[in-house]
């Protein structure tokens, strides 16, 4: 059997190796001809298999109404421009020509001949395009412009190839290259382009414009720049004219082209600064004197909130009338204890209770102190801090903006910073297997909660707090408070303002930090019905308060000459709590149970972001233009936009453009 | 010379005129072959050999190979070791075929590593034609080898990493043939197969002196074609080695 199967497997090996078609095809076979030009352009670009050889030529044929042009190779025809020879790859065959042909072709193909001495061709699908006499901008197929530097100092002139069928790129990568001449600049202001000329070739330059001084400059790459920057007189004019003179087979032709300065762009307001301090911590612990609820939920608020030994506030009197104004004084009589000292403050307080009633007059006390000092120019009181001894929230509305209540509960929709911050589950189920349990405990619980927590699992594995800090803003006295209420704050800090002519031009960028910081129009609060107009929530438009990605519009449409920079807030201070937290588990057997628990140590913020930093940096989010704002500019591929003026194409997208520089290739990006 | 044969006596044994020395014997015996041949291949350390061959490929390409070739007997058998350039170039029937749009599988110039081993299937002290060459020892021989190709120019803009796996891949990658495409023949396809199996048969002349003659008939069998690709399947290899055993 297996000897068969060799005999088989020679047999069927034995034969001469096959020929194969190398399998070419044309993938471009695009001709132009140019009537101001007289000339016919070549682009082609032929595929194969394994097997094209160095010997196979192109061959292009035409009819004219003075001659039949017969198959010749392309390489054999003179040539108006420079081609360069293209490797674009062993199995690839890629190229252009510039054959001069004086009158309109017709009957124009091109051909692959396998080889000069063999009879075997492959013909092309051509495309044939005639582009007749106009103006040079849109009837040439080269257009020369100008652009600047980032400092809007250097020049550098570039060429751009314009045909029917290839892209200014591809015609590059297809070897053609064009010589140009440069000379005779001249800067000044005038609006020389126009929407059919974007580019400005072709124009006429105006006589009165104020000479550069600079020489001839030429290349045959497709951009040069001027090795000198302009002159320092040069800084108010918008537009750089020169003289530009191209080859074609008539000879050559010269014309007008114009370079327009980038728009100068600077961030609007780079840094808004907003000091954030440290705060005083005004301790109280409030509970029964009388009598202990329970001395182990009493140690651990002392320890969450480390207060140590401080001597308790009773609070055994709470159903008298002299109850809360009593309290009342002693949290001021702390403020202005507090208050020399010059920085802001903060009322830490432990609440020990466990009857119905206590913490509402707690919250009716703190309610009198604590939101009529928020706005005030530090050093103030800028909030407080209550544990509890139940899982509640605040119950006074005025109290939720400058108060953290832990634990707290969900209160539907409500979502004050207190329930933000401390909302917790009434129940903290355990898991069980078997004779193991394990669970944890929120580091601010309620009694109930950590009772029954200690009992199954001890207090040592309750967790402890490390430290406790709480930063504030500083405000200045010239800060301007525009409260929302429960929905905030938004705060002037210092004066902070962007100035604006009317010409100004600003790009907002998107960017993920979360966005503090707002703008103020004066307009905006003045006039009256705009909000509807512009779908602006009523509260903000009554206070002229715009969010920095709606000033780009704003300011084209009502050009105002200044706009303040606040911040927008929720909540006056952001408590840092580090921690140490316990996986607590215990293993139960014979009626006896083991605890034991896995320590880590993590922190939490309790509060607002807002007061994490204490600058906001706006240079890439907001970034505004002084001058030659309806000008073109770069994008971050260093391509010109040509047809894309800041003003316009910026007002949402970022700016980040990528500028031309000295030493960069003859060969910018210019699709 | 003859001894002369001594005239039997009367009386003597009627045998004796009959008797002859044994060295007489001998001589006659083995008639031509009087001097034998005693060059033993096995106990031989190593043999070394310029080696030349002529491909006979299945396709319109000519192609030859030089090198050099170290054999070194081994447990009855003998392992060789080779080394060649191998070269092609163009027929009259391939220079046509480059004009046309038709290609054909071929191999661009190379190097070449064999490693083969010959079992002998009969050997003996043979005479040789004219007699002015002297006797010799012949070792008829069965080949099977592995061949190697080496295409240096294939490695161009390659990673160590891509050289390090190209080497070892039975078939050479599109990069590979992209590298190679300018030392192909006009109407070359460069054939993809990197390994070659051939077996073979062939005569191991050994004088006396240690000088020997290898000529061989190897045949490519395509075995390994499901992994190199070739569409070269069987060719054959006809090669002539000389050299010296010591």
């Amino acid at each position: 059997m297996n000897r068969w199967v060799i005999v088989a497997g020679l047999a069927l090996g034995c034969r001469k190796a096959p020929l194969h078609d190398l399998g070419a095809a044309f993938t471009l076979a695009d001709v132009s001809w140019f009537a101001e030009e007289e000339t016919l352009f070549v682009f082609y670009e032929l595929t194969a298999e394994q097997g094209l050889n160095a010997e196979s030529v192109v061959e292009i044929t035409w009819t004219t109404d003075d001659e039949r042009m017969p198959w010749t190779a392309l390489s054999a025809l003179p040539s108006v421009h420079t081609h360069l020879p293209v490797n674009c790859g062993p199995d690839t065959r890629c190229g252009s020509a510039s054959v001069p042909v004086a009158k309109e072709p017709r009957d124009v193909a091109l051909r692959f001949r396998y080889h000069p001495d063999g009879e075997l061709a492959l013909g092309a699908a051509t495309v044939f395009n005639v582009v007749g006499s106009g103006p040079p901008w849109s009837h040439r197929s080269l257009i020369a412009y100008g652009v600047l530097d980032e400092k809007n100092e250097r020049i550098q002139w570039r060429a751009r190839h314009q045909f029917p069928t290839v892209r200014n790129q591809r015609a590059e990568e297809l070897g053609l290259r064009r010589a140009f001449t440069v000379r005779y600049p001249a800067f000044g202001t005038a609006p020389l382009a126009t929407p059919d000329n974007p580019y400005g070739y072709g124009v006429t330059c105006p006589d009165t414009w104020t000479d550069a001084g600079f020489g001839e400059i030429g290349t045959s790459e497709r951009a040069i720049f001027y090795p000198d920057p302009l002159p320092l007189g040069a800084s108010t004019a918008s537009t750089v004219c020169a003289q530009v003179t191209v080859t074609d087979a008539t000879g050559t032709f010269t014309t007008g082209e114009i370079a327009r300065k980038n728009p100068e762009v600077r961030p609007a307001f780079p840094v808004l600064r907003s000091p954030i301090r440290d705060t005083t911590h005004l301790p109280f612990f409030l509970g029964p004197c009388d009598r202990t609820i329970s001395p182990e939920h009493e140690a651990m608020l002392r320890q969450r909130l480390q207060l140590g030994d401080l001597p308790t506030t009773c609070t055994d009197d709470w159903q008298t009338p002299g109850f809360v104004p009593g309290l009342v004084v002693r949290f001021r009589e702390a403020v202005e204890a507090a208050r020399p000292a010059g920085q802001d403050m903060v009322l830490v307080v432990a609440l020990n209770q466990d009857e119905r009633g206590v913490s509402a007059a707690v919250e009716e006390a703190l309610a009198l102190v604590v939101p009529e000092e928020r706005h005030r120019t530090s050093p103030r009181l800028a909030g407080a801090f209550v544990l509890d001894s139940d899982i509640r929230g605040i119950t006074v509305p005025e109290l939720s903006p400058v108060t953290l209540w832990c634990p707290s509960t969900f209160y539907g929709d409500v979502t004050d910073a207190s329930t933000r911050s401390c909302a917790i589950a009434p129940d903290n189920a355990d898991l069980e297997l078997g004779p193991f349990s394990f669970g944890t405990l929120p580091i601010l619980p309620s009694r109930d909660q950590y009772l029954e927590f200690i009992d199954q699992y001890s207090v040592a594995q309750a967790g402890e707090v490390e430290s406790l800090s709480f930063r504030a803003p500083e405000f200045a006295a010239t800060a301007d408070h525009v409260d929302f209420g429960a929905f905030g704050v938004v705060t002037f800090l210092n004066n902070e303002a962007i100035s604006a002519e009317p010409d100004d031009a600003f790009s907002y960028c998107l960017t993920e930090d979360p966005e503090f910081v707002v703008a103020r129009s004066a307009l905006l609060a003045a006039s009256d019905g705009y909000c509807e107009e512009l779908g602006l929530p009523y509260d903000t438009c009554e206070a002229g308060i715009l969010s920095l990605e709606l000033l780009p519009d704003w300011h084209q449409y009502f050009a105002e000459s200044s706009y303040d920079i606040g911040i927008a807030w929720d909540f006056p201070f952001l408590l840092n709590m580090r921690y140490e937290v316990v996986a607590a588990g215990s293993v139960t057997a014979f009626g006896f149970s083991v605890p034991f628990g896995i320590a880590s140590s993590t922190q939490s913020y309790y509060g607002t972001e807002v007061w994490t930093d204490s600058t906001y940096s706006l240079g890439d989010e907001l970034t505004q233009c002084d001058r030659f704002c309806d000008h073109p500019t770069f994008d971050s591929a260093g391509v010109y936009h040509v047809t894309d003026p800041f003003a316009a194409t910026y007002a949402h997208n970022c700016y980040r453009p990528a500028y031309p520089e000295p030493g960069d290739s003859g060969s910018p990006l210019d699709p | 010379m003859e001894a002369p044969v001594e005239a039997p006596r009367e009386g003597d044994d009627v045998l004796s005129p009959y008797r002859l020395p044994y060295d007489a014997l001998l001589a006659r015996s083995i008639g031509t072959t009087s001097v034998p041949v005693k060059f033993d291949w096995r106990r031989t350390n190593a043999q070394i050999a310029a080696t030349g061959s002529y491909l006979v490929e299945l396709n319109n390409f000519n192609g030859m190979r030089a090198g050099a070739l170290v054999r070194v007997p081994s447990s009855g058998a003998i392992l060789e070791f080779g080394v060649s350039y191998a070269e092609s170039w163009d027929s009259p029937s391939s220079r046509l075929l480059a004009l046309t749009p038709y290609r054909q599988a071929g191999h661009p110039d190379r190097l070449e590593l064999d490693v083969a081993v010959g079992l002998p299937l009969a050997e003996g002290v043979v005479t040789t034609f004219p007699k002015v060459f002297p006797a010799m020892e012949m070792v008829f021989n069965a080949y099977a080898g592995l061949r190697y190709a080496v295409y240096p120019a294939a490695f161009d803009h390659l990673t160590p990493g891509e050289v390090l796996g190209a080497l070892v891949a039975p078939s050479l990658s599109a990069d590979e043939i992209d590298n190679l495409n300018d030392a192909r023949l006009p109407a070359m396809q460069i054939d993809p197969g990197r390994y070659g199996l051939l077996v073979g048969l062939g005569d191991d002349l050994y004088f006396k002196s240690g000088f020997f003659l290898s000529p061989r008939w190897m045949l490519a069998v395509p075995l390994l074609e499901p992994v190199t690709h070739t569409e070269l399947l069987v060719w054959t290899d006809l090669s002539l080695a000389a050299g010296v055993a010591f």
